[in-house]
């Protein structure tokens, strides 16, 4: 199969704790086990402000 | 209202709004269900689009022949609860915990939350209870021979809330008939039967107690009911008795035992069946008693395990599930119809556009869906009885006009608990009635002895039971003395009863002293003058029925043309309690012209404004959110009382009114461009997408897809993660992907694509896991920039609005000379004259004065029918502009809010004074980004090959038949041509001339092989060849340019047989 | 009057001046140039603010687009600005608008670590240019430094963050708000007033303070020896015929007489601390004369393009 893409990190919408997880991951927060995690911000997003 | 750092603002005026949402639901939980709670937390349920539900156990006890009553507790599923009810974790948290459940601070709860959407239990106007209405209905005389179109009729419920309407029809010989339903059937009985079957009784003791209204020494005088002809007829009603030969209590009993043999189930399924009126909430009962019953039929045997067998297979879950359904789809699934009008529509999603809409939801109160078809209008009309209960102002405009109404401020809904929140004891309240009116000189009825009638006695009843009566030469000093004793906190007797008191009159409402203490009634409360009091003692609860005979005054300075032998003993408390929360909030609202007041209340409600604290939380599926609200500067009282600062909905804009440019006219406004990069209502929405794969893949099998980016074209789209998901805070663009989903089966990827024709930001990404362990389900928020733009949609607090149509530069616009002011906003000066919205004019004059000098203004309305009660407390008692131009004037302002102002273009002194000042001004949600419609070429009809319609898909606005017509008028045959023939199908077909067909056309194969490849050159185009099928040569064929629908109409004649022909002639010959 | 000349010479008489307010009186000349200047001092004296923002991260309240455009509203000190190129014509950078010659670059890192909220505010902006700051608000006078935070951008609670890089631009204030120098700026027509002191005569004291009080503005007032009516500040009046009308209404019309000089203005500006109101004025001035040259030379469009850069070409085109 195809090679592994990288892991993409989440935060957890309880504890906010950050939860680094890769396809296939139990989603779940490894601190507290809340189950709904938030996507984490990565890449700069350039925003022209007119 | 400045609230200190740390300080907690008060929500409890706030909470008292929803309260009676909650009560109901309390109740049916004190009433019936042992729920357990599961410790969920609400905004998961809102982010996870899942319910807030509870495991519901119920105990369930066996008897079988007198044996030994078995106890068993059984799972009946979850249950959905209320928020901030009794089971909720919410409950009692103050505001400071409820932030750290990540709830409004101010949560009042009083909705559920099913799949992520908080739904509330609408209110329903239903006929008062146990009290009976007479009718005439022309209906009723159409029912069978004999019959009248006169019928009283009585709504009955019982203390588990379930109900049944009786009616007695009147008959023309006399007699009466009694009627019920059942089962969607109608059964009539003759009434005597009744009579006699309830009790051992005589036919002497039935006469008597007929005739007992009707007293020969009062011939005809106020307050007699009855005539001789009374006797005459219970005669009669006794006389069909003897002719059936029926003549004691078995005898009638047994005869309606005989005729209702085959439907004796049925009478009891509706024994069980739980009526609610306006609290929807005991529907959840009623559906659980039905389960009961229905599986109480199936056990016959005694033992446990196998009954339990039994229940299991009779899976008890549903009862949760049933209730959770209704709850979600407002549709209500039973077979005995409850006595209820209507099937659906019971519930409705509590939008969060708004704090004002989301507030509305819980106060509006519906008539009826049944009554919304009816023609009529007089359902439609504001009676004397919902004066103070139901605002007369906030009521939508148009199809649902006086049916959806909204309870005023202080109206509210009796409940099964006190104003200690303690349950009410119905028995102890009903004994105690009776016993402190028979102190006070009633006679109690006993049965057997007839009781005295009007106009010599009145008869009580106590939630629709005779209990007695009263010489009416005391009754009137009995109710004031039950009002006192309803007032004081020391008496047994709850201050929400009803004291129905209905005096002898001349053909007026039948006489009687009712008395109500049911739950679900409206009460509101008023001051009780003729008690002495020193402050909040002498506040009474009144109810809608009993109002309608007091003699209540209003504030508005006058005695309502009252007569001084009845003077008022009651008074309102203050002229502003008529109107509901949101009417409450304009300013002056008393100085509008009232439709204005009724448009401003529509768009309060679809107002862009601050919708919630907890944005970060939600994951609403639009959420509409103003960047930079401000607090108004002229305010009511009302709205510091509410906390509506917690959410507040416009901006305070500096207006003037003026016709600048042209570009103001026809309600058009005009918005300084520089303002609004500075941030004047600059806005957002959040949108979130839910993408379950779950859902999807219910068709394939499970668990095949995933999100995952596609290998093949990694590059392709840099908008997407390795996750399959967008990069958080990114820019998306129209038809540009932001998810992947990847099918391990087919290996194939899905990518979603934005719609629309804005670029979004992704604002958040949510993960989910939705019961199984893998990633399943994800939220995808995306937040689309709204700032003002040309045909944004903007209102003042006064039912004026209006559309931006220029965002005009700042050096352009009008300024003052003295402070170099340049408006925000100008509107037309022809806004005023014809909708006389002075209060709007005030708002502009009161608010310059209160940024002067730094204060808030008070703009609660009827300010001059209260203050000339408390004179004295105000220096100034001048007229309200009076107040308002000498604050101007003592800032050095105009007295009037004029001002000088010059050209911003000449900076030429502008011929007039111009009236400037700050106005409250609200977005409305109607923007033109999400309405435009714009098309040059795109999808076509695939039949009729014509462009399609709807924005969504591309489609263009119809050119129809009237915009033909006009453009006809002008003679513009060459642009008609374009739009409908060039623009629309334009299609050549050809046709035979010899036959006048063309659908007999059919292409020959031009042989290309011989053609190809002459001298190098490239072939060249071969002439299409076609043939008439029909006369096999193509020797008159022509090709004639035409609408593709007229070939297609031609085609459809075809099909039914019906040929169509048409004759070609050349242009030369269409002159002769 | 043939072959007079019309032009005439202005002159400015300072009254006060401070960085941030400035008031002027503009004699000898007409509405025309006033509001010309006027105009200019608001739309075109270019100033740098913040025009790009590329945000790494942002855990805070407010979304990316809102602390953006509070960043692009803060005022920055532009007195480089009139040299400094406009980054759409610049030809160091391609276009791109991020060298030196055409944009100052800011970056701001905070992170909330403790329990108390954090303001961020424009004192937490780094530059990379020393002359291209944030205004600092704070007044000289009172040298108690910790109460002058800047102008707040937002507020963190514990565990929030904000991280940004910015760019800033030189622009005017016709294209977006943030550019504007001007809080404020207005002229009035300065008022000439006559008192008809023979009339004022037929008044009773108690008429005369009526009618003096009848102007919102202080303008006159009663001499408490001679109660003579006088005019103590004539420029306090507003031009709202108050006193004519309420001379109209009590019967003496032509009490007063009004007149608003049309060669003769009293300006107010007042600047959002970019550039010090004297230079304001002073780059106003330039700025018009440098539209008037291109008017002038505009029947040449190439070489005036050539000579006045992106202004020639601004004033064709709109």
């Amino acid at each position: 199969m195809d090679p592994q893409p990288e892991p993409v990190s989440y935060i957890c919408g309880d504890c906010g704790m950050e939860n680094t997880l890769k396809p296939g991951d139990v989603i779940q927060c490894r601190e507290c086990g809340y189950r709904i995690l938030y996507k984490k911000r990565t890449r700069r997003s350039k925003l022209q402000f007119r | 209202m400045v609230v200190k750092p740390g300080s907690v603002p008060d929500f409890e005026a706030l909470r008292e709004l929803f309260k009676h949402h909650i009560e109901s639901f309390d109740h049916m939980v004190d009433a019936g269900l042992d729920t357990a709670i599961r410790h969920i937390k609400a905004v998961e349920c809102r982010q996870a689009k899942i319910s807030y539900t509870g495991k519901l156990t119920i105990d369930v006890c066996f008897q079988y022949n007198d044996g030994p009553v078995i106890r068993e507790t059984l799972n009946f599923g979850q249950f959905p609860i209320m928020l901030q009810s009794k089971l909720c974790n919410l409950r009692g948290a103050d505001p400071k915990k409820l932030v750290s459940y990540k709830e409004e601070a101010s949560e009042m709860g009083g909705y559920f939350v099913l799949n992520g959407l908080e739904r509330v239990i609408r209110l329903l106007i239903m006929p008062k209870r146990n009290y009976p209405t007479s009718m005439v209905r022309n209906s009723f005389s159409e029912r069978r021979e004999g019959y009248t179109d006169k019928a009283v009729v009585i709504r009955c419920v019982r203390a588990d809330q379930s109900s049944l309407s009786i009616r007695l029809y009147y008959l023309r010989n006399g007699s009466a008939r009694l009627g019920f339903w059942l089962r969607g059937r109608e059964y009539l009985l003759p009434v005597g039967i009744v009579l006699k079957a309830l009790i051992k009784t005589s036919d002497r003791e039935i006469y008597v107690k007929l005739t007992s209204c009707y007293n020969e020494k009062y011939a005809k005088g106020k307050g007699v009911v009855g005539t001789q002809l009374v006797g005459e007829r219970a005669k009669i009603i006794l006389d069909e008795l003897r002719d059936l030969s029926l003549f004691t209590q078995d005898q009638c009993l047994e005869y309606i035992g005989e005729h209702f043999q085959p439907i004796m189930p049925e009478l009891k399924q509706a024994s069980y069946s739980i009526e609610k009126l306006e609290d929807w909430l005991q529907k959840g009962r009623r559906l659980i008693m039905d389960e009961i019953d229905k599986k109480s039929q199936k056990f016959d045997i005694s033992d446990i395990a196998q009954v339990k067998k039994i229940m299991d297979k009779n899976s008890s879950k549903q009862v949760s599930a049933a209730v959770e359904n209704m709850l979600k789809t407002g549709r209500l699934v039973t077979q005995t119809g409850l006595d209820l009008q209507q099937r659906a529509g019971y519930t409705v999603q509590a939008e969060r556009l708004n704090f004002l809409r989301f507030i509305s939801h819980f106060r509006s109160v519906h008539r009826g869906a049944s009554f919304a078809g009816l023609r009529t209008t007089t359902v439609r009309k504001l009676l004397p009885e919902s004066w103070g209960f139901l605002c007369p102002v906030h009521t939508p405009d148009g199809e649902p006009c006086g049916l959806l109404n909204h309870l005023t401020r202080t109206c509210r809904i009796t409940s099964f608990f006190d104003s200690q929140g303690k349950i009410k004891d119905y028995f102890k309240i009903k004994k105690s009635i009776e016993d402190i009116l028979k102190e006070v000189g009633m006679t109690p009825s006993v049965p057997n002895t007839p009781l005295p009638g009007p106009p010599e006695a009145l008869t009580v009843l106590l939630d629709g039971c005779v209990i007695g009566c009263i010489a009416s030469s005391e009754v009137e000093k009995v109710v004031a003395y039950i009002r006192e004793l309803k007032v004081s906190s020391a008496s047994v007797i709850p201050d929400d009863m009803e004291v129905g008191y209905v005096p002898l009159s001349m053909g007026g409402a039948y006489p009687g002293l009712y008395l109500s203490t049911s739950p679900s009634r409206f009460v509101r409360p008023v001051k009780n003058i003729s008690i002495p009091s020193n402050g909040n003692e002498n506040i009474e609860l009144i109810g809608p029925f009993e109002q309608v005979f007091m003699e209540i005054r209003c504030l508005d300075g006058g005695d309502g043309g009252r007569k001084s032998s009845f003077p008022a003993t009651h008074e309102e408390i203050h002229p502003t309690e008529m109107l509901s929360v949101v009417a409450n909030l304009t300013p002056w609202s008393d100085h509008n012209q009232s439709p204005r007041n009724m448009y401003q209340c529509q768009m309060a409600k679809q107002t862009m404004a601050f919708s919630s604290q907890t944005i970060q939380h939600r994951a609403d599926q639009k959420l509409y959110h103003l960047q930079t609200p401000q607090t108004p500067i002229v305010r009511t009282s009302t709205y510091s009382k509410y906390n509506i600062d917690e959410f507040p909905t416009g901006t305070n804009a500096i207006v003037a009114v003026l016709a600048y440019t042209g570009y103001d006219m026809e309600d058009a406004m005009i918005l300084n461009k520089s303002s609004v990069e500075r941030g004047m209502f600059h806005g957002q929405i959040y949108q979130t997408e839910t993408i379950d794969l779950t859902e999807q893949s219910r068709k394939s099998d499970q668990s095949s897809r995933m999100f995952r980016k596609s290998n093949v074209e990694k590059s392709a789209h840099p908008s997407i993660d390795s996750d399959g998901l967008p990069h958080v805070g990114q820019m998306i663009r129209p038809d540009e992907p932001y998810c992947s989903i990847y099918n391990e089966v087919t290996s194939s990827t899905h990518t979603f694509k934005r719609k629309g024709s804005e670029a979004v930001y992704v604002d958040y990404v949510a993960v989910d896991v939705k019961n199984s362990k893998q990633l399943q389900k994800v939220n995808i928020r995306f937040r689309h920039p709204r700032n003002p733009v040309i045909g944004d949609k903007f209102s003042s607090r006064h039912g004026q609005k209006g559309v931006c149509s220029q965002l005009w530069p700042d050096v352009d616009m009008p300024f003052s000379g003295n402070t170099g002011m340049r408006p925000d906003l100008i509107i037309n000066p022809h806004a005023f004259p014809s909708r006389m919205t002075i209060a709007m004019l005030l708002e502009s004059v009161a608010a310059k004065g209160g940024s002067l000098r730094g204060e808030f203004v008070d703009a609660t309305p009827f300010r001059s029918s209260v203050k000339k009660d408390d004179e004295g407390s105000d220096s100034k008692s001048g007229s309200l502009v009076d107040d308002l131009g000498l604050i101007l004037k003592e800032k050095g302002f105009n007295y009037h809010g004029l001002e000088v102002l010059y050209s911003g273009v000449y900076g030429t002194e502008l011929t007039c004074e111009i009236f400037i000042g700050p106005v409250y001004y609200q977005r409305l949600r109607h923007m033109v980004s999400d309405k435009f419609q714009v098309r040059s070429t795109g999808t076509i009809d695939q039949v009729t090959r014509q462009p399609i319609k709807g924005r969504k898909r591309g489609g263009g606005i119809r050119f129809g038949e009237m915009e033909r017509d006009s453009l006809l008028a002008h003679g513009a045959a060459y642009l008609l041509h374009d739009r409908l023939h060039t623009c629309s199908d334009y299609h050549i077909a050809d046709v035979c001339s010899l036959c006048g067909s063309m659908l007999t056309t059919t292409f020959i194969e031009p042989q290309k092989r011989p053609v190809r490849q002459i001298g190098g050159l490239p072939p060249g185009r071969t002439a299409k060849k076609v043939t008439c099928h029909a006369c096999q040569t193509s020797r008159g064929m022509e090709t004639v340019a035409m609408p593709y629908v007229f070939r297609y109409l031609a085609a459809e004649l075809a099909a039914m047989n019906i040929k169509m022909t048409l004759k070609l002639t050349d242009g030369a010959e269409v002159g002769a | 009057m043939e072959g007079a000349s019309y032009a005439r010479m202005p002159r400015v008489k300072i009254r006060e001046l401070k960085d941030d307010y400035a008031k002027f009186e503009l004699r000898d000349t007409d509405a025309s140039i006033a509001n010309a200047l006027r105009r200019v001092m608001i739309a075109e004296v270019p100033t740098i603010a913040i025009d790009l923002v590329e945000i790494e991260v942002n855990s805070s309240v407010l979304n990316d687009e809102f602390i953006a455009h509070r960043l692009g509203l803060i005022p920055l000190t532009s007195e480089r600005a009139m040299s400094m190129r406009f980054s759409r014509d610049c030809d160091a950078c391609d276009g791109d608008g991020q060298c030196e010659f055409c944009s100052v670059e800011f970056h701001l890192r905070v992170k909330c670590m403790t329990d108390q909220t954090l303001d961020v505010s424009s004192k937490d902006l780094y530059s990379s240019d020393p002359s291209v700051v944030p205004v600092d608000f704070s007044d000289p006078a009172s040298s108690d430094s910790s109460e002058s935070r800047g102008v707040i951008i937002v507020k963190l609670r514990r565990g929030q963050e904000l991280r940004l890089r910015a760019i800033a631009r030189k622009g005017i204030g016709k294209d977006h708000a943030k550019w504007s120098p001007a809080a404020t700026v207005t002229f009035m027509y300065e008022p000439e007033i006559h008192i008809n002191e023979d009339l004022m005569e037929t008044l009773t004291l108690e008429e005369k303070r009526e009618w003096v009080d009848s102007s919102p503005t202080r303008v006159f007032e009663i001499d408490p020896v001679t109660q003579q009516v006088m005019v103590v500040d004539a420029e306090a009046y507003s031009y709202d015929d108050e006193v004519l009308k309420k001379a109209e209404a009590m019967g003496k019309p032509g009490l007063v007489e009004i007149i608003a000089r049309q060669d003769s203005f009293i300006f107010t500006v007042e600047s959002t601390g970019a550039i010090k109101t004297s230079q304001l004025v002073l780059n106003a001035i330039e700025i018009l004369k440098q539209k008037l040259d291109a008017v002038r030379l505009s029947e040449d469009t190439v070489e005036a393009d050539d000579q006045f850069g992106e202004l020639g070409a601004h004033m064709r085109g709109g």
